[in-house]
């Protein structure tokens, strides 16, 4: 019942952002009709259109889950950006010089990478167990180190000569990462991580004491539960997924290499989408694909239509924050329909 | 008529109907006491004669005028005032400067305390309350900062003054202090709305009684001797219930729990809040603690169960010294029943099954290597549903949608089906309605059957009085008394609570 309404909720929400964008649109001088018509064509419209939208969302899953995995434990882990810069830097470099037949260096390079992150959260495990050191702000503060010092290594000890930008050579040719279909392996690497999430936080007995300790900390400490060790390892987890973000981005991306920027904003729309998605593992998958279908699609509202990409982005947030507006407003509002019927029964 | 309350309703959003139809009036200078069990809606309906939530129907009248208490700040200018159960004080300000707080006296912009504590203290001895207005709030008892909190109240001239369960945390002395005082303050023309469940200090002192049930008014009736405690209990709970707890004599066993020379010791200033306690709870024993609250019974129990490590002493369960053992691996010796089952017993927003399986799920059966075996979880939690008489839709719901009667059975159901030999309970019955209460008290006295140790600490004194086989009081972080409940009278418990001799 309550999973019905909540997805009842959802698409209501969705169809209100849209329309409430439509205003800006109109306001733009543009034709809504012809901007969400490019949207969806390159969003959804054909196959081709379709994969590529699960290629934009595999980043963004994994980054999702990190947050959301962290969060629903009530771990603040905002340090997806430096963890997936970790992981794309790892295995860009080892990419190059790793000599190894590519059916075992590709699964290799890509848990090295997803290592990666974990080892970059685990500084701030680290530091929460030893110093009492909050991971909010540790982990934003080894965004900026991990974005200064991967730049770094980009820039001096591992760039390209022939680059024009801070880039690290290509990865060797044999480790690029194939796709089915269109659909790259990352995608269904991504699908399997969100079934491993699912299965931690609902199967393990360690994920039972980690979501317990994201309802109620002091529940469970005085339950018992092993409130420490259960922190880093959620703190090593969610890393690991930033970093693996990183690694197949580098592996079944476009570019092969670490550039300048190679980041973007996976890591932020990754907190954004674990909020959208209430911490819950499908919902998460549900979100990324979404933010996924935005991103791709505005490519083709930037081609098709006269709107200029800025005024992209100002639409992606208009629906991100009507919706998730729209989302809580129809619960509250629920919640008073069902109270006023209440009372009408009470006072006739 | 001063104030009446006409044909109130309030829903709370999205379905709990906390008032239906409720009709109360104020006379001016009377008592008036308001009782009923917990959730009977006596706080709800106190809330919207405060200001502080809306009526989601009915009106409100004073002296005959329609009146709209949309705020508290409209409240006070009605000369409506309430004190609530938890007293909200600057601790670290002086008595009449939490009095004056929000409305100083003041010259060109300045304050001025002198003529503040002038005021203040004025106000005080007019009204013969009892209090040091130079004092610092946070050293004065709950009974005195009490006080301060209706110097406030009268500061800003109310002539409506509710106080709701102003003796919950009171010893019977401080009590009759309290009693006297109401009535010098009725005598002196102020109304008094007196919220309780405590029926002989409503009858004693209230001029008419209102009693609630589920929401509804029951009755209000005139103070004139024509009716009786029992005859309140029956209004209040429905059916006829008397708090009876038969014990059984019998001799206890082995020592299960022994604390030699705890102490513990605050790091920021010094102060001494545990001080060479000793005590020994044997099996088949129940074990009370008294003290007037803040005494150091919550730093002795988050030191026992390992929240807190203690500056010196040993703790010895079952002949096993524990003092250096996490909190972890204590559990597997102790039971734990919390004093705030909200924020410590319970994960709200977890369901029922998840909140049943919390400290069994460390061992097997429940786990199984990194696993967590569902339908084992699924058994355990409808058995204990079952047997608790927890009454819920599912074990799936979420704890959050329980009574505050069936949310303490949950943690009572997990705990004690965690079969240690050890139970602490912490004030298992605070705002319970009676018949869960009596539900409670009769596990105490079944896991006293069961040959179990339990330490019981209880701010009810008839509690501790009906449950316990000995008593040990705490006064500033030491144990002052030992003391047998069949031999000694309420009021001597009292007394060394207090530090008074008898």
């Amino acid at each position: 019942m309550s999973h019905v309404r909540s997805i009842f909720q959802t698409i209501l929400a969705i169809v209100f952002a849209f329309l409430v964008a439509a205003i800006f649109v109109l306001l733009h001088h543009s034709s809504p009709l012809e901007v969400y018509g490019a949207l969806y064509q390159y969003g959804l419209g054909s196959w081709f259109s379709f994969s590529n939208t699960l290629n934009a969302a595999f980043p963004l899953i994994l980054t999702g889950l990190s947050a959301s995995i962290a969060f629903m434990s009530g771990v603040v882990n905002l340090g997806q950006h430096g963890q997936f810069l970790w992981g794309a830097l790892v295995c860009a470099v080892l990419g190059v010089y790793l000599r190894l037949p590519s059916w075992l260096a590709v699964p290799l390079l890509a848990i090295i990478g997803g290592l990666a992150g974990a080892a970059w959260a685990g500084l701030a495990a680290f530091f929460k167990r030893r110093y009492r050191m909050d991971e909010f702000i540790s982990t934003l503060m080894l965004n900026f180190l991990a974005e200064y010092m991967t730049l770094y290594l980009a820039t001096y000890p591992f760039l390209d000569p022939k680059a024009y930008v801070p880039a690290t050579r290509l990865i060797r040719r044999e480790y690029f990462m194939t796709s089915v279909f269109d659909v790259n392996v990352a995608f269904f690497v991504a699908l399997f991580m969100v079934l491993l999430c699912w299965w931690f936080a609902w199967k393990t007995w360690r994920g039972y004491e980690a979501r317990m300790m994201g309802y109620n900390k002091l529940f469970a400490t005085v339950g018992g539960c092993d409130v420490e060790n259960d922190t880093t390892l959620v703190l090593l987890f969610s890393g690991f997924l930033s970093g693996l973000a990183g690694a197949l981005l580098i592996l079944n991306g476009t570019q092969h290499r670490f550039t300048k920027g190679i980041g973007a904003n996976f890591g932020w729309d990754g907190v954004m989408i674990a909020i959208m998605a209430n911490n819950g593992v499908f919902q998460t998958l549900f979100y990324a694909l979404f933010i996924g279908f935005l991103k791709n699609g505005a490519v083709g509202m930037e081609f098709e239509t006269s709107v200029p990409s800025e005024f992209v982005m100002f639409l992606q947030s208009i629906i991100v924050l009507t919706l998730v507006g729209t989302r809580s407003g129809l619960a509250s509002l629920t919640d008073w329909l069902t109270a006023k019927r209440e009372l009408g029964k009470l006072v006739k | 008529m001063l104030v009446e309350m006409i044909d109130i309703c309030k829903v709370y959003p999205p379905n709990v109907v906390a008032l239906k139809h409720v009709d109360f009036s104020l006379e001016r200078g009377e008592i008036h006491a308001l009782v009923g069990e917990n959730g009977a809606g006596k706080s709800t309906l106190m809330k919207i004669l405060s200001g502080l939530i809306r009526p989601s129907f009915g009106e409100i009248r004073m002296n005959g005028q329609r009146v709209q208490i949309n705020s508290p700040v409209v409240a006070a200018r009605l000369g409506i005032g309430m004190v609530h159960q938890e007293l909200a004080l600057v601790g670290s300000l002086r008595v009449y400067e939490n009095v004056v707080l929000g409305s100083e006296p003041s010259r060109f912009g300045l304050f001025q305390p002198q003529k503040s504590s002038q005021i203040v203290k004025q106000l005080a001895e007019r009204f013969g309350l009892n209090v040091d207005v130079n004092a610092i709030t946070q050293e004065l008892s709950v009974a005195g900062r009490q006080k301060v909190e209706i110097l406030k109240q009268l500061y800003r001239n109310v002539d409506i003054l509710i106080l709701d369960e102003p003796t919950a945390a009171l010893t019977p002395q401080e009590s009759e202090e309290l009693f006297d005082e109401m009535f010098r303050l009725r005598d002196r023309g102020k109304t008094i709305v007196f919220v309780s469940h405590k029926l002989d200090e409503v009858l004693k002192i209230s001029d008419r009684i209102t009693v609630l049930r589920k929401g509804e008014k029951i009755t209000t009736v005139k103070n004139d001797g024509s009716i009786n405690a029992a005859q309140l209990a029956e209004m209040m709970v429905g059916k006829r219930i008397e708090l009876v707890s038969i014990k059984t004599r019998r001799s206890a066993g082995d020592p299960v729990l022994v604390v030699k020379d705890l102490s513990l010791v605050d790091r920021t200033n010094g102060k001494k809040l545990l001080d060479g306690v000793n005590l020994t709870v044997h099996a088949g024993e129940v074990v009370g603690i008294a003290g007037v609250e803040g005494n150091g019974q919550n730093e002795l129990i988050e030191v026992l169960i390992g929240l807190r490590k203690p500056s010196s002493g040993s703790i010895n369960i079952l002949g096993k010294d524990v003092t250096s053992l996490d909190l972890r691996r204590r559990r597997s010796f102790i039971a734990y029943v919390p004093q705030d089952r909200k924020n410590v017993g319970l994960a709200l927003k977890a369901t029922i099954m998840e909140n049943l399986i919390m400290t069994h799920h460390m061992n097997p059966p429940l786990r199984r290597k990194w696993l967590l075996d569902k339908s084992v979880a699924k058994g355990l939690a409808s058995r204990l549903i079952k047997d608790f008489e927890i009454v819920c839709r599912s074990p799936f719901e979420k704890v959050q949608n329980l009574s505050g009667g069936n949310q303490q059975k949950v943690v009572v159901a997990r705990e004690i089906s965690l079969n240690r030999q050890l139970i602490v309970l912490d004030q298992p019955t605070r705002g319970l309605d009676v018949a869960s209460t009596q539900y409670l008290r009769d596990q105490v006295l079944m896991l006293r059957e069961s040959n179990k140790a339990v330490l019981l600490v209880s701010a009810d004194l008839d509690e501790l009085m009906d449950l316990s086989d000995r008593i040990y009081v705490m006064r500033s972080g030491r144990i002052v008394a030992e003391l047998d409940p069949r031999t000694v009278d309420k009021t001597v418990v009292g007394y060394h609570m207090l530090g008074v001799s008898a």
